[in-house]
This record gives structure tokens, C-alpha cells and sequence, in this order.
């Protein structure tokens, strides 16, 4: 394998850890753009949607179906904690960190007393390879970019162009001048949160035959989000994609000359350099 | 001075609750414990300085914790040097678990703080911090131990010429911690009441005014982040010094998490509340460890999930509460409320 196809390689592998990302990032974005309130449960989204296509499995269920169904679970348990929690703590930042923290704590967990703590094997709905310059690349990951990228296009357009869309931007600038428009703002805010969270689970159904499915697989997207929706900034979704693009590219390209937690340390450090110099992440208009 | 003594009787009054207690249940063996509950109550005065009285919520916390014991590791062992360090390893690894975590603390305070990150921001960069550096010491098996960790650290000695003292499961390194605790609560209080101190509740009760006063926020914040680093750091050394296993796992979100839920059962602005938070969550951990192990950590996080719902003025804001309302009956806070937390400030 030559010099350009290994670059090639690593581009494309690249180009799926951001597509996985951007998906996981737009909900915790936007739940933090519209409420103030920093789900840190939404890494646990994410490893929920791969339990799900485990669960899915064990019923019987084929690998496609096993990939919708993954989702519907999630959006189920976000709308639960949405009613049940989040709609308590709007507007208390603070508070809302720490109560989805604890909510996280007890998803995975559960999981494991559950399932246990021993990594879930998931297989591919799609085997074999595709030829990409003369360079074999799995199928499946192919689909996974395209897929992510397709989806995070559709989902900008959710919030850009249907009326729900333009409501939500309403709550988004200013929730107290909306609600006085007549727009009940509580329901934009249960609607994104279970969109969010079906991005979210949808994205674990997406990666769990690339990764080791266990209880704790949430913890790395989460912190990974979380420096996207840093560096990114929450003012607009553009900042959610250029994020992304920023963090997940720095990880790929720092992964490639050494270890991924050491990748994850820089993209940590960079993470922190970039607040010092544009706080309001790189993409703001301010 | 009365105040002084107050508090100081407080810390000698729970450390003599915990040796009896951790006497009655495991004789002389369970002193290695007790030490432990009160080196974790430490910890959770860091806890409590930080976020209880500055604002700010750390979910890393463990970091400096952590760092702070592989410091005590690295200047007692040959794990990252050839031999031991200096005269007394011991007493060096302290000096360098307060320093490094401290300096660590400043760098990572300088960017954020002078880069206006607040609120949640803070708390989820100090989240990263906390998960990325306890992955890294897992990969990094030369430096950190790896999954299995560093077993067999020296503890802590110290000659005094006519008798040595070593702070491993004996009652006079109870006696010792219990004593350096309640000079370090005692520290912080007397700084609390400088105009400094009161600008660092300041911070947590109104930053928009303290600006407009022309004080330097972020002078304050970033001071205080130093100093929590600072005793979290040797919190970790002196567990380590005690426990003789460190594991990278004390640098963890599970531990920055447990120490939060402490500080919020003792009451977020209570020094003393955060020591005594500390020992009653571990204590009743030690209680059910033989029943629900695998429950533990699902335990917790409900506890910490209750106390944010119920509202967060912990046993010891509880417990003024009462004695105001008993002494007042009903009038509000009472001029004579106990002494030795004037500086504190009520719940």
C-alpha cells in the first residue's frame, strides 16, 4: 500500500469519526442552544442506540431492522428523562449538569448489571469492500459516512426550513419574545431533546459494529461532543458541522502519527487553546 | 480565636467518632480506614472551597487527586526516576503533589478563565480532564501503572530524632492526619475572612457586581482553582502514602463524581461539612460494601440525583437550619449561629 493510499485511508476513516460525531453533536447542541442545559446523558444515548441493535438482535430482528429500532428505544428513554427531569431544570445550568450526570451514571450501570461488563459483538449489515482508487475500503463504512452526512443535511434543513424549524430558531434567540408570539416553547424543547436523543442512539446503531459495544462506550463521544460544542460554539448549527470537522479531523490526523488517547489529549489541548483565543468558538459571528 | 478553637474541636470530635466507630467494627486494622475516610474528607474540603464557595463546579477534581498521589509514586519509587528522591522521598512527594497539580491547575485555569469560559463550559472541560488523563494513565503503563496500577508505595515516615513515626496504619497517623487536616480547615477559613476570601464568595454570589466594583474575577477564580488543586493534590499523596496501591482510576469521573455527591451531603459551603460528607458516604459504603458491591455506583448517582432535586443545603445546613429555628422560632438566622462558622457563611 503506497504513501497516498494510506493517507486516503486515513482521511476516509477520518471523514467517518466526524460524520458519527456531527450526528451525536447536533442534538447536544441544540438541547444546549434552547434550554441552557448541558445533557451530559447524551454520551449514554449514543451507547443505548448500540445496545439496542444487541436487544434487536436477541429478538430476532434482521440487522436493518435492528438499526431502526435502535433509535426508537432512545427517543423513548429521552422523551422519558425530558418529562420526568429535564423540564424541572431548565434555566438551572448547574443543577441540569449535575442531574444528567447522575442519570448517565445510572444508564451505564444499568447496562451492566445488565448485560455485563464485557464488550457486545454487533456484526455488519453489509460485508465485503469497496474499491476507492485502487484502494479496498469496507462497505460498511462507506455507508456510515454517506449515511451521517446525508442525515446531518437533512437535520440542518429540519431546523432551517419547516415551520417547526423556524419556531425553534424563534425559542432559540429568545425564548421569552417567542412564548409571548404564542409559541409553546416547552414542546419545541421536548421535541428537539427526543430528536436529539434519537440522532444520538441512531448514530450507536450506526457505529456498533465498528467499535467495542460496552456500558461505558458513551463516556469518549461525550467528551468528545462536549469539545465540539466548544470549539464549534452553540450560536448556530453551522458551528456544530465546522466543529465537528475541527475535532474529529485533529483526532484522525493525530491518531495517525501516535496512540488515540494521546490523540484525544491534543484534541483536548487544542480544545482549551482555542477557548483562550475565539471563547466563543471559532465559527461565531461575534 | 474562638472560632479557631471551635473548628478545631469540630475535626477532633468527628476523627474521634471515626476511631470509634472504625474500632468497634475491625479493632485495630480498622484504622487503616478511618485514616482513608479522613484523607478523602480532605479531598472533599477541596471540593468544597472550589465550587461551594467560588462557584465553580469541577468534575475533574479527581485529576489533581489523583495526580497529586502518582506524585507521592514517582518521588518514593523507582517507577519514573532510577531511585527514590531527596532525603525524606516521603516528605518531597508531598511537597511535589501540591506543587505539580497546583501548576497544572494554573495553566488550565489561565486559558479557560481569561477565556471567559463559565458555568457548564467549566465544568465539562474539567470533565475531559478528568476522563482523558485516567484513560491516558491506563494506555501509559510505564508512567502510571497501567490497568493493574502501582502496588507497594512506601508510607509515609518521618524521624523525629528520639522516634519514628510512620503514617501507615497506626493511630498516631490517624492523630497526624486528623491534625493536618484541621490545620488546613483552619488555613482556609482564616483566608475565607480576608477581603480576599469574601471576594471569592463573591464570585459565586454576584460576579456581575464584583466586575463592576473593578475587582479581577478572574484573578480570584483562578487563585482559588490554584489552592484547591493544591490541597486535592495532597489529599491524593497522603492516600497514597496510606493505602500503599495507587491506580489511575483515582484520577477518574467516578472518584471527581463521589466527591461532589459528598460535598452536597455536607452541605456545598461547609468546610467541615465536606469532611463529614465524605465520611458518611464512605462509611456507609464500607457498611453495604459486603452486600451490593455492583450496586454501589448506581446508589450514588441516585443519591447525587436526589440531592439536586431536594435542593442542595446538606446534614450540616440541615442541622443550622434546625437550631436557628428553634433558637429564633422561625425569625430567620440567628445573630449567635455556631461560631466556628462565621467564616463560612450560612447555608
Amino acid at each position: 500500500m503506497g504513501t497516498a493510499q494510506l493517507i486516503l485511508m486515513q482521511v476516509l476513516n477520518t471523514g467517518v469519526i466526524i460524520g458519527i460525531l456531527m450526528l451525536v453533536t447536533l442534538g447536544l447542541g441544540v438541547i444546549y442552544g434552547l434550554m441552557d442545559v448541558l445533557n451530559l446523558a447524551h454520551g449514554e444515548f449514543l451507547m443505548l442506540g448500540a445496545y439496542g441493535v444487541v436487544v434487536a438482535g436477541s429478538l430476532g430482528l434482521g440487522s436493518w431492522e435492528a438499526m431502526l429500532v435502535a433509535p426508537i428505544m432512545t427517543a423513548v428513554v429521552a422523551f422519558a428523562l425530558e418529562k420526568g427531569l429535564i423540564s424541572r431544570l431548565y434555566r438551572r445550568p448547574l443543577d441540569a449538569l449535575l442531574a444528567t450526570w447522575a442519570v448517565s451514571l445510572m444508564l451505564s450501570q444499568g447496562i451492566r448489571l445488565i448485560f455485563g461488563p464485557a464488550p457486545q459483538s454487533v456484526g455488519a449489515p453489509i460485508q465485503g469492500a469497496v474499491d476507492i482508487l485502487g484502494l479496498p475500503f469496507p462497505k460498511y463504512r462507506l455507508f456510515v459516512l454517506i449515511v451521517s452526512v446525508v442525515l446531518t443535511l437533512v437535520v440542518l434543513a429540519l431546523f432551517r426550513y419547516p415551520t417547526f424549524g423556524v419556531k425553534m430558531r424563534a425559542v432559540f434567540q429568545d425564548a421569552d419574545m417567542a412564548r409571548c408570539l404564542g409559541i409553546r416553547a416547552p414542546r419545541i424543547y421536548s421535541v428537539a431533546f427526543v430528536i436529539g436523543g434519537a440522532l444520538a442512539g441512531f448514530a450507536g446503531a450506526l457505529i456498533a459494529p465498528l467499535v467495542t459495544v460496552e456500558p461505558t462506550m458513551g463516556a469518549v463521544y461525550l467528551v468528545r461532543s462536549f469539545l465540539t460544542v466548544i470549539v464549534g460554539g452553540v450560536g448556530n448549527l453551522i458551528g456544530v458541522v465546522g466543529g465537528s470537522a475541527v475535532i474529529g479531523g485533529a483526532e484522525g490526523a493525530i491518531s495517525y502519527f501516535s496512540s488515540g488517547v494521546w490523540a484525544q489529549v491534543a484534541v483536548l489541548a487544542i480544545a482549551i487553546a482555542i477557548v483562550r483565543i475565539r471563547p466563543s468558538g471559532i465559527f461565531s459571528r461575534k | 480565636m474562638k472560632n479557631l478553637l471551635f473548628g478545631a474541636a469540630q475535626i477532633a470530635g468527628l476523627a474521634v467518632v471515626v476511631a470509634l466507630v472504625a474500632f468497634g467494627f475491625r479493632g485495630d486494622s480498622g484504622v487503616e480506614q478511618a485514616t482513608l475516610w479522613l484523607i478523602l474528607g480532605l479531598f472533599a474540603v477541596s471540593v468544597s472551597l472550589l465550587w461551594g464557595h467560588a462557584g465553580l463546579l469541577s468534575f475533574g477534581q479527581a485529576a489533581f487527586f489523583g495526580l497529586g498521589a502518582f506524585c507521592y509514586v514517582w518521588a518514593t519509587t523507582d517507577t519514573l526516576f532510577d531511585a527514590p528522591i531527596g532525603w525524606n522521598p516521603g516528605i518531597f512527594g508531598l511537597l511535589v503533589s501540591v506543587l505539580l497539580p497546583a501548576a497544572v491547575a494554573l495553566a488550565i485555569g489561565y486559558f479557560l478563565f481569561y477565556g471567559k469560559v463559565v458555568g457548564a463550559y467549566f465544568t465539562i472541560v474539567t470533565l475531559a480532564l478528568s476522563f482523558l488523563l485516567s484513560s491516558l494513565g491506563e494506555a501509559w503503563t510505564s508512567v502510571f501503572g497501567g490497568y493493574t496500577g502501582i502496588a507497594n508505595v512506601p508510607p509515609l515516615t518521618v524521624n523525629l530524632g528520639f522516634t519514628t513515626i510512620s503514617a501507615e496504619g497506626t493511630w498516631a497517623g490517624f492523630a497526624a492526619i486528623t491534625v493536618v487536616l484541621a490545620i488546613i480547615i483552619a488555613l482556609l477559613r482564616a483566608l475565607l475572612s480576608t477581603p480576599f476570601g469574601l471576594t471569592v464568595d463573591g464570585v459565586c454570589d454576584n460576579e456581575p457586581r464584583l466586575q463592576h466594583l473593578g475587582m479581577s474575577v478572574v484573578k480570584v477564580k483562578l487563585v482559588t482553582f490554584v489552592i484547591s488543586a493544591g490541597i486535592a493534590g495532597l489529599a491524593g499523596a497522603l492516600f497514597a502514602a496510606q493505602s500503599d496501591y495507587v491506580a489511575s482510576d483515582m484520577m477518574g469521573t467516578v472518584l471527581s463524581t463521589e466527591a461532589i455527591i459528598w460535598v452536597a451531603v455536607g452541605g456545598r459551603k461547609s468546610l467541615f461539612g465536606a469532611v463529614l460528607g465524605a465520611v458518611l458516604v464512605r462509611g456507609v459504603g464500607y457498611v453495604l460494601s459486603g452486600i451490593a458491591l455492583d450496586y454501589w455506583t448506581l446508589f450514588l448517582a441516585a443519591l447525587l440525583l436526589v440531592l439536586v432535586l431536594a435542593g442542595r443545603t446538606g446534614v450540616v445546613g440541615m442541622a443550622r437550619w434546625l437550631t436557628n429555628k428553634m433558637r429564633a422560632g422561625g425569625g430567620g438566622r440567628a445573630a449567635g449561629t455556631p461560631a466556628g462558622e462565621g467564616a463560612d457563611g450560612a447555608a
